[in-house]
């Protein structure tokens, strides 16, 4: 620790209590068991990471395998049996490996997105709220169109500028949600800057950058974390709207993408097999986040308890 | 610094977002590959030659800059143009449309709101208690829910299955009142919009009602409430004098949630079959419509930005300190 | 300031002086941290890149080299997804892979079709609208050199001097049997060349209430329900006192105005209200329809009499004046929704009573069906006093469009339906009193509107097991009816292997097309031959075609005589 702030007053070090609880990852994750709620929250979420995790060698079949039975005939719209559990799909595929393999978007769609939407907001909000003037109020601008723009139109034209893969998808995505966390950091750091330990680096002359992202980065990095957890939630949700709009990723497996399927074929109502598991899926994995999120809330912002 | 000169500074700050987002739209929309007599070639039935005619009678083979021009000027004249797709003005294909959507829209947003008071109210005097916390737990629930996937399920069920409300669109195109009730005006679009909003409010009612929650949660441990209440106020007239401090935060939120709310309307527009600006500009890209496409996504945005201003506006007048931002 | 779930937020220190808010991380701390991120995004990406997400390898086939992974274009519709998914395992039997890469329909035909970027492959479907009945279209669009230019059709690049012959040749052969042996070998050499693998031509299948209406007549790509051909709803009576059908369509309208968009479906919708002078009866042949005779006076020369005693919806009558105004005001103006008439026609002069004479800028085959059957009867008294001040006539909204056809406008209400009423002076005027046309974008809808009683024909394209689970209801039938449109699978012919017509035969060979037609469509379609048009017509359809046997073994034996070879991974080899 060599920086030049660490020679200046601050008030003593930490709450002694979060200080401990962070300590390790275990006591970590313990916080989310307090509630019944957080405690459900956070199991579905590790089903569903190890579902994805394992993925390839969980799916009792390959995804994209066209079932035939018996007679050579396609295994269409079948309700649930012995051989396929979660029975099968328009074109025959079986919807229990769809369903496990479609968790492996929703977790690479909700982290990526979540890292680019906090890495784009979180700085925004820092460089608009620390330096003020006119970088604020251009960035505010910016914010403030990409706030306006309405979201799925916006993505109707990405897909259709770019294509409809799963990279222009999260680059869609990020490119609109990061207008909340950018906003709410800047909040933040408006109050932060003008605080004791900010302006005592000032004088001792550490440098804007130096101070941006040392001195006020670090104090908001809980609500940035706070805000890449639901962002994980807003993206998942947003890559189902889109791909059930049909303008999703047709050589990815996605559980709005089986949606859309189910929904364009005309099966939606009857095939019940196929459309309940993935809305209860992206369901389940969005209250999930929620609930956990609410309990790490907590550490963000102490008030709550 | 006056309450002036801050309204003044945001109104310039506004009006400059909106040009971006014109000067935005105008390049991002030519960008995609193919433009308004494209489409047409799919089918085959606009010969190359035809084609070729087409765009240069349409103005299409000029240069981007030259094409901006053209529309700049046009639109300080207050034109907005004619739309490549319908050959009319396009103020005359987006009004159905913007009236459509208003129609849906208008009562999502104020009963999300309504009912987000009430029952924030309701739960934030509960502070504490088993039951606001089962609430806020509750009341997550449909936030989470994929809003295409609770309209599909409602539509299931009450559509469907019980058969009380229509299946989609706005109207009958052929409705004959039968029992008294439906003579009451508007019996037909309002059974038509019911599913529709009620899938709406589900949707969006969750974050007005947290906030009030939240707002009220704090007001009740402020000073002169607590005043209020050693001085023996009815728990009635309490709450009102809470609610009337709490309410704030949930007038500025709903601004950004007038922004949301016209962002995903898309979703109900598909499944309930109706006939808004969702689908207006969704269509208006694919057929690269782009007067349209411009007007619309304008229209939209703008709505959204004005009404930021407005709540900025209000803060400004109400804490002077935020002023000096 | 609330957090995302509601909670209340610290923003405001001076509240509550909170110490961790004095949290310093050092260098290495934060360093940590960023890194963390760091992994996370290439870890994602990684994971991503190993699906196999998309990459434009447009790598060249080298002579002796393994062939590169063919490039696929396709449009992102879900039975087109599974075709190339089925063609993705078929094909790796010949040692080839496949890079699929999708876009939206309108992003699609700008790339292929006006930008001519085909890939490798691509494919598309074809529906069976009035004027590809006639086999000029389906020969000369697709597949003549000449229309290998940006917009044209020929987007593979198919290029044959004797074919080209061929098809020049059958478009001014006016007789018939020398026309038909023209098209038939055509036929032939496309076949023979393989530039397009025609895979099925699937069946149109509507469903109607057959408790409410009787009456519905299919017809060759029309169905019982699609506006293509005039003469499908004028037999529909209704069985109950409600004389007015609902029927549901995906589609809106975009204009009033028959001179401004060349869009089907907009524009067989307005020639409901703007009688065609010819169009086509239920076996597909051409019959009159505003017209009362043509005579085929020359080569270049067609004389069309009108009928005598029509009478516009206004109740005034039409005149051989009318007749004239219409061709001298389409010549005059060149509108490019009617460039076909534009390209054909000469000149329009009086030559009778009830008779005009045009003269055409060439001799044409296809002229009376796809000419005469799409230029319609216009009111001179209406056109000609239309506001000055509109850079071109098409551009006027018409929004009273008065025609001589079978249906007048009642209402059209934007994006939500389109209502018609029967014009009683027609010559064979309907039976029904008017119809509804009610737009409902999803087939979901669609379907529940139908079995909830809500409408009463379904006009657009089911699957078959919808179809199925349709027909199950008493009240509701299920029409099912063959097409003259197609599915294909084009080949970029200037990229090798593409370029090898062993290797086409190869690919012929190595599709299944009624395993595919059966797994997308649930076998609801006549399985191709190859030939572009389909056996369903039976007075072009070449008797000789016997197509490409689905084989594997054949396939391969292709490739091998052409010197293509295998490698040890068993993947395709080029020739060296």
């Amino acid at each position: 620790m060599s920086d030049a702030s660490s020679a200046l007053p601050h008030a003593p070090a930490f709450d002694g209590r979060i200080r401990a609880r962070t300590r390790s990852i275990v006591d970590f994750l313990k916080i989310a068991f307090e509630s019944w709620s957080g405690a459900f929250g956070i199991s579905i979420l590790a089903l569903i990471v190890v579902v994805a995790a394992f993925s390839p060698w969980i799916t009792p079949y390959d995804p994209i395998a066209n079932h035939f039975n018996a007679a050579g005939q396609l295994k269409r719209l079948e309700p649930p049996s012995a051989a396929h559990w979660l029975g099968t799909t328009y074109y025959g595929l079986d919807v229990l490996s769809q369903l496990i393999d479609g968790s492996r978007i929703v977790l690479i769609v909700g982290i990526t997105c979540a890292s680019f939407i906090a890495i784009i907001g979180t700085n925004v909000g820092l460089i608009a709220g620390y330096c003020g003037g006119r970088v604020d109020a251009v960035l505010m601008r910016i914010t403030g169109l990409a706030f306006g723009i309405p979201f799925i139109p916006f993505a109707v034209v990405l897909v259709a500028l770019l294509g409809p893969s799963l990279w222009n998808m999260i680059l869609t995505i990020s490119l609109l949600m990061w207008r909340t966390t950018a906003r709410v950091i800047r909040s933040q750091v408006l109050s932060l800057r003008e605080r004791a330990f900010v302006k005592a680096a000032k004088i001792a002359g550490a440098s804007d950058v130096r101070i941006i992202y040392v001195h006020i980065f670090p104090n908001v990095l809980p609500m940035t974390l706070l805000y890449v957890a639901f962002d994980i939630a807003w993206a998942v949700l947003a890559e189902a709207s889109i791909s059930f709009l049909g303008f999703g990723d047709p050589n990815q497996v996605s559980w709005g993408q089986m949606l859309y399927l189910a929904y364009v074929s005309g099966s939606i109502r009857q095939a019940w097999w196929w459309t309940i598991p993935p809305g209860l899926g992206l369901s389940l994995f969005v209250i999930s986040v929620f609930l956990v999120g609410r309990q790490y809330e907590k550490l963000a912002s102490p008030r709550l308890r | 610094m006056g309450f002036l000169s801050y309204a003044g500074r945001r109104a310039v700050h506004t009006a400059v977002t909106l040009v971006l987002l014109l000067v935005f739209m105008f390049v991002l929309f030519r960008l995609i590959p193919g433009d308004p007599t494209t489409l047409l070639l799919g089918t085959g039935e606009l010969t190359p030659e035809a084609q070729q005619r087409l765009r240069a009678q349409w103005g299409l083979d000029q240069s981007m800059l030259e094409q901006f021009i053209t529309y700049g000027r046009n639109l300080l004249s207050g034109e907005l143009g004619l739309s490549f797709y319908y050959r009319r003005p396009v103020t005359e294909v987006i009004a159905p449309m913007l009236v459509n959507t208003l129609m849906l829209m208008l009562p999502v947003v104020v009963l999300a709101i309504g009912l987000g008071i009430a029952i924030g109210t309701w739960l934030g005097w509960r502070r504490g208690e088993r039951v606001e916390e089962l609430g806020a737990v509750l009341v997550l629930v449909p936030r989470a829910l994929p809003v295409f996937w609770t309209g599909i399920v409602f539509l299931s069920l009450f559509a469907y299955k019980l058969q009380w409300f229509p299946i989609g669109g706005i109207r009958e195109t052929f409705f004959y009142p039968e029992s008294w009730y439906q003579f009451i005006p508007y019996y037909d679009v309002l059974r038509h919009l019911v599913l529709p909003v009620a899938t709406g409010v589900l949707a969006s009612m969750a974050d007005p009602l947290m906030i009030m929650r939240t707002s009220l949660i704090e007001v009740r441990d402020e000073e002169f409430m607590v005043l209020a209440r050693a001085r023996g106020l009815s728990t009635r007239s309490l709450q009102r004098l809470a609610r009337r401090s709490a309410f704030l935060p949930v007038l500025t939120y709903s601004a950004i949630m007038v922004g949301f709310a016209f962002g995903g309307q898309v979703l109900l527009e598909v499944v309930f079959t109706w006939p808004g600006m969702g689908r207006l500009m969704v269509n208006s890209v694919t057929q690269r419509d782009y007067p349209v496409a411009q007007a619309a996504f304008f229209l939209m945005a703008a709505v959204v930005i004005v009404l930021n201003f407005a709540v900025d506006l209000v803060y400004g007048w109400l804490d002077p300190r935020i002023r000096y931002e | 300031m609330t957090t995302p779930t509601g909670n209340s937020a610290v923003v405001d220190p001076d509240r509550f002086g909170d110490p961790t808010l004095e949290l310093v991380l050092s260098r290495r701390q934060v360093l940590a941290f960023l890194g963390a991120f760091g992994v996370v995004v290439p870890t994602a990406s990684l994971i991503t890149a190993i699906d196999g997400s998309v990459s434009k390898a447009h790598a060249q086939a080298a002579p002796g080299q393994p062939v590169p992974r063919l490039a696929v274009y396709t449009p992102n519709w879900p039975d087109m997804v599974e075709l190339w998914r089925q063609l993705s395992k078929d094909w790796t039997a010949l040692g080839i892979d496949l890079d699929v890469q999708q876009g939206t329909l309108d992003t699609f035909v700008s790339q292929i079709v006006a930008e001519q970027k085909l890939p490798h492959l691509g494919s598309m479907s074809w529906g069976g609208a009035p004027d590809r009945l006639d086999p000029d279209y389906f020969i000369s669009e697709m597949f003549h050199s000449r229309r290998a230019l940006k917009g044209g059709l020929n987007f593979g690049f198919y290029k044959n001097e004797s074919f080209d012959k061929l098809a020049d040749d059958q478009r001014q052969a006016m007789d018939l049997s020398e026309r038909q042996s023209l098209v038939r070998r055509a036929q032939e050499v496309v076949v023979e060349d393989s530039p397009s693998l025609i895979l099925y031509h699937r069946d149109i299948i509507h469903a109607y209430n057959k408790k409410r209406f009787k009456g519905m007549k299919p017809i060759l790509g029309n169905g019982i329900g699609f506006p293509y051909m005039p003469l499908a709803y004028m037999d529909i009576e209704a069985l109950t006192p409600r004389k007015v059908l609902r029927l549901t369509s995906i589609y809106d309208i975009a204009s009033l105005n028959p001179f401004q968009t060349p869009e089907i479906y907009n524009s067989t919708t307005l020639r409901l209200i703007y009688a065609t002078f010819v169009t086509r009866d239920e076996k597909a042949e051409v019959m009159p329809w505003a017209l009362h005779s043509w005579n085929v006076v020359d080569k270049t020369t067609v004389d069309i009499t009108l009928k005598p005693d029509t009478k516009f919806h206004d109740g005034k009558p039409a005149t051989v004046e009318d007749v004239k105004f219409t061709f001298d005001f389409i010549l005059k103006h060149k509108f490019p929704a009617m460039g076909r008439v534009t390209d054909a026609v000469e000149s329009a002069s009086i030559a009778g009573d009830n008779t005009v004479r045009l003269k055409l800028k060439q001799p044409s085959a296809p002229f009376v069906a796809n000419v005469l059957g799409y230029a319609f009867l216009a009111p001179k008294h209406i056109w000609e006093n239309i506001p000055a001040n509109l850079a071109t006539p098409a551009d006027w909204p018409n929004d009273n469009p008065i025609g001589s056809g079978p249906w007048k406008l009642m209402e059209w209400r934007k994006g939500e339906y389109i209502q018609f009423a029967a014009n009683k002076d027609f010559y064979m005027p309907a039976k029904l009193d008017g119809f509804i046309a009610a737009v409902v974008p999803q087939m979901e809808s669609m379907v529940g509107m139908l079995e909830r009683g809500d409408s009463d024909m379904l006009a657009w394209n089911l699957d078959m097991t919808l179809g199925a689970r349709i027909s199950q209801n008493p009240d509701l039938e299920v029409v099912r009816t063959p097409t003259h449109g197609q599915h294909e699978v084009r080949l970029n012919l200037t990229m090798p292997p593409c370029n090898n017509v062993a290797f086409r035969h190869a690919l012929q060979h190595a599709t299944d097309r009624k395993k595919i037609l059966d797994i997308i469509f649930s076998g609801a379609g006549v399985v191709s031959h190859g030939a572009p048009i389909t056996p369903a017509l039976e007075a072009w359809a070449s008797p000789n075609i016997k197509g490409y046997e689905p084989s594997i073994d054949k396939a391969r034996a292709s490739l091998s005589s052409a010197g293509f070879t295998w490698n040890a991974q068993g993947k395709l080899v080029m020739p060296s």
